[in-house]
């Protein structure tokens, strides 16, 4: 038995170690094929060794980079470095596997190198410093010439299954693509600028011909090492984007293809402390005013003044001059050709309240349209630009009145990223709206959020992008903002809204959403179908209201609208003030919106039984819908006086003092009004007729969403539409609904306002309207073509041709008249 | 000759008196599309100094540009003023056409008639009045024909037959620089004439004198050189013209343009559907054009009996200049009718029967001439004084009736081509007041070519401007009383302008500015 239990162990243990030996060694191999192991030689054509040429001796050699285990004449990279006698600068060529091929095709003969006639340099590396490397320090001011596919641009692209995308796709061999000059003025072994051009001109083709990236504050930097530290340029391993706080030399190489695949950024735009960087879609050029535009500027600063390879505020523009060729781009089938008809620019204000990590907390998205009129030098004053400075461009955004903006709150949520929060941008409200070629903006707009993200808007106000701090949730709010959306879960949202177009948030709803996926958008929560589940009123700064299925609360007491108002952080004093504000305050739970009431002072009024709802807020006070259910109770104050009542629907309306009416049924009244032609008094044929709808509601009852539709017919003929809307039509408010319609027929039309409520109780009310014959031009107006020609001209015309006429024909036919 | 050369002065006075018409009836303010495109490429070609400018370029040919460029640079008058008034070359066409039709008729009396009668057709004067490529175009075609029956003429003295042949091809050329496709829709016609003319050999095998076989014969040679020089034109050395070629969609559409000469930028409704919507009155519009159908009837009657006395009494009764006529008559006659089928088909929906019919025009109306001339021998009508004064007078009434026609025709002559001071002056305060803006100009494009052609080729214009309601993210309007009328007259809706803010008003137009709703609209 002990022997079969030992021989069970065995087997288990055997297994297992098996297993284990398996998985070390595929790890082990996938770790291989990541770093393979490569070895370089060096083969002097000039006696000089590597370490002089480095240094900036005369001479010429190759290095030759081998996958371990390759064949002397297989390496798969070459790099040829020489510095002619009496030149400044040294040169590197570096040389790649031509097509076809895995490796450089080279012949080694008598420890010379000969390489293949077919070969062309795919990098040449110029720097007029003459050396590579002193002191353990790379030189960094170098400029550079890509030819053939390269990632060497953002905006290329590579994937090993698909190879080269974007432009990098579209380009020869050979084909010179991109420049790229980098700086070190200090020589300190730190690239301070980094400015790339893209070289064809892929015409119509929206590809980025502008990168540029300055450091723009010390950001701890851990260098990785080059494969040959003497040429230290090529990394073992790397991607375009440096990592953070991290310095990778720039060539990175597919070693067992023999390519190289990028050309990595020098100076980082985003994985750094600090950056002044921008994408353009068009080319700079030197001695002008340059206006780039696209993603003009990208910055980033650390207003901890301690991070350590992380910004923690981002600004990401996305900036169109007016008439920007590549503005078409924005949404192709809306602008449909057309370009932007004024300078627009969207900015994403992005921040975190920590020292920076990659979490970001906060955004504020601006959008409108503000030209840069500034003289911005960079790339060690070579250029100008338009757009502000680095130091001025936080307080660029902050000052300045946007028409268009969205605030973003993480709520704690892990939101790592380099670019900002991309969730909630007012392009999202559609660029027909924003560049006022549509009414209305996309009514899917702000109807769906990320979950966990609690976000707000507002597009209706012109104003700066303050945020405040609410006492009633403790949170910080867009000021201003006429709506909400925070999903809570899946099934549960939080709404926000501003009733009367309040400057600060009044109304938060806990709904309960159905149908909530978002198509292609996974975690988004779409809120279009919800259901109220408690909301929460702060009306008139002395009263809280609460309501949920089976209870309402009212609370007399006193708060401030804001507790503090502050715009977003631009330098190191604010983000400390705001953070410190912040921390003194305990966010309210979401989920329960009655616990609230619990911080303010006051004794609520509690009804048990009873609903609330059409809570409406206007310039005398508010009113709301009150249902006492039966067996409904009163406890604590009592003021609104209504122990007594019996239960139904009532009308509560605040105006200095409570006011407690049975709720009447509303009662639609439609009164139209016609406005004749430009030409005349009455309604003419071919000509606008405007037809005003005013729609009056004489009961007490606040009715939502009725769809008004107008309809002109003419007897025996198909009716013809002449508006259509959805209005709420409150109690004491009379609406107006503005159409303008051009009737294509004379006679009797009868107009038709036709009314709907909901899905089943309509009503429709008729107007009769006579349109009068078009008018036709008078002989006057023919005669003299509305005024151009004088009266006297047709007749005196005539008769000096008829004249001219006559007397020839006589003359000439009076013998012989046809007749030869 | 010289006795007959005296009745030159009957057609000239009437050019005189259409041409000044055309000129004065709307205070030389008279312009259309075609006529602002060609000015801005003669002001393109002395700016740049250069027939393919690097915009405005005529896609079909240089020759009435160039003519225009080098008009304005020796008289020192500015493209736009030669333009206005270049209405009064009718008369150099009318003495060409003198010669032509009095060679053809044998009779410079009746040639002088056959130029009248061209003078009576609006749909013709309408073409060669305006300020366009036509009046050179067809200048050509005429000379071209004329040197044709020349060279038939002379072919026994190599000399001359020389000299005409040159002359015929220096012609031929001409009329390619100035429109290559019509050029080419020409030679289609003579390759008509020519299997018309193959057919009769066919048929009369032995009645036909040899010259004439001959002839027929050597009607391939112009249609073959013609053709290469077509090629060569369009192909290298005038690029616009083949980028215009190149932006055709279908075969058909190619074929088309080659055939008929047709414009493919021009969509206008096809000429059988406006008659009824755009004019008021039908009749107004038969009475107008009435001496037009007389006078085509007139020609193909007597087309029919030159042809019925070519069959039966043998082919040499007709003057070989006259079976010349009666061959070409027969090949633009063909063509005629096939645009009114691309017409009623609306495949091309250029209004192909009044471009096809300007060079039908050339031909029937000697045709009509000769009728005449037949009429009155077989009726032996007396010339009194009082028949003269009447058919002066019946001619005073078809010139009117012409004139009248060919300046108010509503729709062919692309929407009332005079614009009022009041308008241009409305456009001229958007344009320079209003920058980036989406401008709703009229109900057609014809006030964006006036103002195009005031401003010149170095115009930028400050909006975008359309007359397009739907599609388009308008915010002015502009518009006057004659739009209104305009719109009315061919039932086309108005912009809802209603509650718009009226923000410039000179009493006869306006300009209207849709209220924003938004923060955004502007």
């Amino acid at each position: 038995m002990k022997q079969i239990k030992k021989l069970k162990f065995l087997i288990l243990f055997t297994t297992c170690l098996t297993f284990l030996c398996w998985k070390v060694s595929l790890v082990a191999a996938q770790t291989d094929q990541a770093s393979p192991k490569i070895v370089t030689t060096f083969y002097s054509e000039s006696g000089v060794s590597l370490e002089e040429l480095s240094a900036g001796e005369i001479g010429q050699g190759l290095i030759l980079y081998y996958l371990s285990g390759r064949e002397l004449e297989r390496p798969s990279l070459v790099v040829r470095l020489y510095r002619r006698t009496g030149s400044a600068s040294s040169v590197a060529e570096v040389y790649q596997a031509p097509p076809g091929k895995n490796y450089v095709p080279i012949a080694v003969q008598k420890n010379q190198v000969q390489l293949d006639s077919i070969l062309r340099p795919s990098i040449l590396i110029y720097t007029n410093d003459g050396w590579w490397q002193k002191k353990g320090r790379p030189n960094y001011n170098l400029d550079v010439e890509i030819f053939g596919p390269m990632y060497a641009m953002w905006g290329a692209g590579y994937t090993p299954s698909d190879g080269f995308t974007q432009w990098a796709a579209r380009v020869t061999s050979n084909q010179p693509t991109v420049r790229i000059e980098v700086r070190d003025p200090q020589q300190e072994g730190v690239p301070k600028w980094d400015w790339r051009t893209l070289l064809p001109s892929f015409p119509g083709q929206g590809y980025y011909r502008t990168n540029y990236a300055e450091r723009k504050c010390l950001t701890p930097l851990q260098f990785e090492s080059s494969i040959s530290p003497l040429w230290p340029y090529v990394a073992q391993k790397g991607d375009f984007q440096q990592p953070s706080g991290k310095l990778a030399p720039p060539i990175v190489v597919d070693w067992n293809a023999g390519r190289i695949i990028d050309f990595s950024e020098l100076v980082t735009v985003r994985n750094q402390n600090c950056s002044y960087s921008f994408y353009s879609l068009d080319p700079l050029s030197p001695n002008k005013l340059n206006v780039p535009d696209f993603e003009t500027p990208f910055a980033f600063y650390d207003l901890s003044g301690q991070s350590n390879g992380y910004p923690n505020l981002i600004l990401r523009t996305q900036r169109h001059p007016t008439n920007d060729p590549w503005s078409n781009g924005i949404d192709p089938k809306v602008m449909n050709g057309k370009l932007v008809p004024r300078e627009i620019e969207w900015l994403r204000y992005s921040w975190s309240n920590e020292i920076g990590t990659g979490q970001m907390d906060y955004k504020v998205e601006v959008l409108g349209f503000h030209p840069y009129n500034n003289k911005t030098p960079i790339a060690g004053g070579q250029f100008n630009i338009d757009a502000p400075s680095y130091e001025q461009f936080p307080n660029w955004v902050v000052s300045q009145n946007w028409p268009a903006v969205t605030f973003v709150d993480t709520e704690g949520k892990r939101y790592l990223s380099n670019e900002g929060i991309y969730e909630w941008s007012p392009l999202d409200l559609g660029i027909a709206y924003l560049l006022g070629w549509s009414e209305k903006p996309i009514d899917t707009a702000f109807q769906s959020q990320a979950q966990g993200l609690r976000g707000e808007y507002r597009f209706t106000k012109d104003t700066q992008p303050f945020l405040y701090f609410s006492p009633i949730d403790n949170r910080l709010h867009l000021k201003g903002a006429e709506g909400g959306l925070w999903p809570l879960d899946r099934g549960t949202v939080l709404r926000v809204s501003a009733l009367n177009g309040s400057r600060y948030i009044n109304a938060w709803t806990l709904e309960e959403v159905q149908n909530s996926t978002v198509k292609d958008v996974p975690d988004f929560v779409n809120a279009e179908n919800s259901q109220v589940k408690q909301s929460l009123y702060a009306l008139g700064n002395s009263y809280l209201i609460y309501g949920s299925d089976q209870k309402v609360s009212l609370l007399s007491t006193k708060y401030a609208s804001s507790l503090f108002e502050t715009l977003p952080p631009s330098d190191k004093q604010s983000w400390q003030n705001l953070r410190e504000q912040l921390a003194q305050f305990k966010k309210r739970d979401p989920r329960n919106l009655e616990s609230w009431l619990k911080a303010f002072p006051g004794d609520p009024l509690t009804i048990t039984a009873a609903k609330l709802s059409e809570v409406s807020q206007n310039d005398n006070g508010f009113r709301f819908v009150l249902e006492l259910l039966p067996g409904y109770s009163v406890n604590g104050s009592n003021l609104l006086g209504i122990a007594n009542l019996a239960p139904g629907k009532y009308l509560v309306n605040y105006d200095g003092i409570f006011n407690v009416k049975p709720l009447t049924s509303p009662q639609l009244v439609t009164q139209v009004t016609f406005q004749p032609s430009l030409l005349g008094k009455v309604p003419q044929l071919g000509l606008p007729v405007g037809v005003s709808v005013q729609l009056t509601n004489n009961g007490l009852q606040d009715v939502q969403a009725v769809s008004v539709e107008v309809t002109a017919t003419l007897s025996g003929h198909k009716s013809v539409p002449v508006g259509k809307t959805k209005v709420n039509v409150l109690a004491d408010q009379p609406t107006k609904f503005e159409n303008t319609w051009v009737p294509n027929a004379e006679g009797e039309w009868n107009i038709e306002v036709k009314l709907q409520v909901g899905e089943f109780s309509s009503s429709t009310s008729q107007y009769s309207l006579k349109v009068a014959p078009s008018q036709e031009p008078g002989m006057e107006d023919v005669a003299t073509a509305f005024g151009i020609t004088p009266v006297w001209f047709l007749p005196i015309f005539v008769c000096l041709t008829s004249f001219m006429l006559i007397t020839t024909t006589i003359l000439l036919f009076r013998k012989r008249g046809l007749r030869n | 000759m010289k006795a007959e050369s005296k009745y030159i002065l009957l057609p000239l006075v009437c050019a005189l008196v259409v041409s000044l018409f055309w000129i004065l009836r709307f205070s030389g303010y008279s312009i259309e599309g075609d006529g602002t495109r060609l000015t801005l490429a003669a002001e393109g070609i002395n700016i740049e100094g250069t027939i393919a400018t690097s915009r405005y370029a005529y896609s079909n040919g240089f020759g009435y540009p160039v003519l225009i460029a080098f008009l304005s640079s020796i008289c020192g008058i500015n493209e736009q003023m030669i333009q206005l008034g270049i209405a009064i070359l009718t008369l150099v066409l009318v003495l060409a056409a003198f010669i032509v039709y009095g060679d053809f008729l044998g009779s410079y009396k009746l040639g002088a008639i056959a130029c009248t009668i061209l003078l009576l057709q609006p749909d013709f004067i309408f073409y060669i009045l305006r300020s366009s490529h036509e009046k050179i175009t067809w200048l050509c075609a005429l000379l071209l024909i004329f040197f044709l029956v020349r060279s038939y003429k002379s072919v026994e003295s190599p000399k001359k037959f020389a000299v005409n042949i040159i002359l015929f091809y220096l012609i031929l050329w001409s009329m390619i620089c100035s429109n290559a496709y019509f050029a080419s829709s020409f030679l289609f016609a003579i390759l008509l004439s020519l299997l018309a003319g193959r057919l009769v050999i066919l048929i009369k095998k032995k009645n036909i004198p040899e010259k004439d076989m001959h002839f027929i014969k050597r009607f391939i040679y112009p249609l073959f050189i013609g053709s290469l020089l077509i090629f060569i034109f369009i192909s290298y050395l005038y690029r616009p013209a083949l980028s215009y070629y190149d932006t055709v969609g279908s075969v058909i559409n190619k074929i088309s343009i080659l055939f008929l000469g047709a414009d493919k930028e021009k969509k206008i409704t096809s000429y059988l559907d406006v008659i009824g919507p755009s004019w008021s009155s039908v009749t107004i519009y038969f009475l107008l054009t009435i001496y037009q159908w007389v006078i085509n009837i007139l020609a193909f009657g007597m087309w029919t009996y030159l042809g019925i006395k070519f069959f039966t009494k043998g082919v040499t009764v007709i003057r070989a200049e006259q079976r010349v006529l009666w061959l070409l008559y027969f090949g633009f006659g063909v063509q005629l009718v096939y645009s009114v089928f691309v017409d009623i088909s609306g495949s091309l929906g250029s209004n192909l029967i009044l471009r096809v019919f300007t060079p039908f025009a050339l031909l029937s109306s000697p045709l009509a001439a000769q009728a005449l001339g037949q009429i009155t021998s077989f009726f032996k009508v007396r010339y009194s004084k009082l028949l003269l004064i009447g058919a002066s007078l019946l001619l005073v009434l078809g010139l009117i009736a012409s004139m009248l026609k060919s300046n108010n025709d509503p729709l062919v002559s692309n929407n009332w081509i005079f614009s009022t001071p009041d308008f241009r002056a409305a456009s001229n305060w958007i344009d320079t007041n209003m920058k980036n803006t989406d401008v709703w100009l009229d109900l057609t494009v014809h006030q964006q070519d006036v103002i195009q052609f005031e401003k010149g080729y170095l115009w930028e214009p400050a909006n975008q401007y359309t007359s397009i309601l739907q599609g388009y993210n308008v915010t002015h309007y502009v518009l006057s009383k004659q739009s209104l009328m305009q719109a009315q007259r061919q039932k086309v809706s108005l912009p809802p302008i209603l509650n718009f803010f009226r923000i410039y008003d000179n009493g006869n137009s306006w300009i209207f500015f849709r209220k924003p709703t938004t923060l955004f609209e502007r």
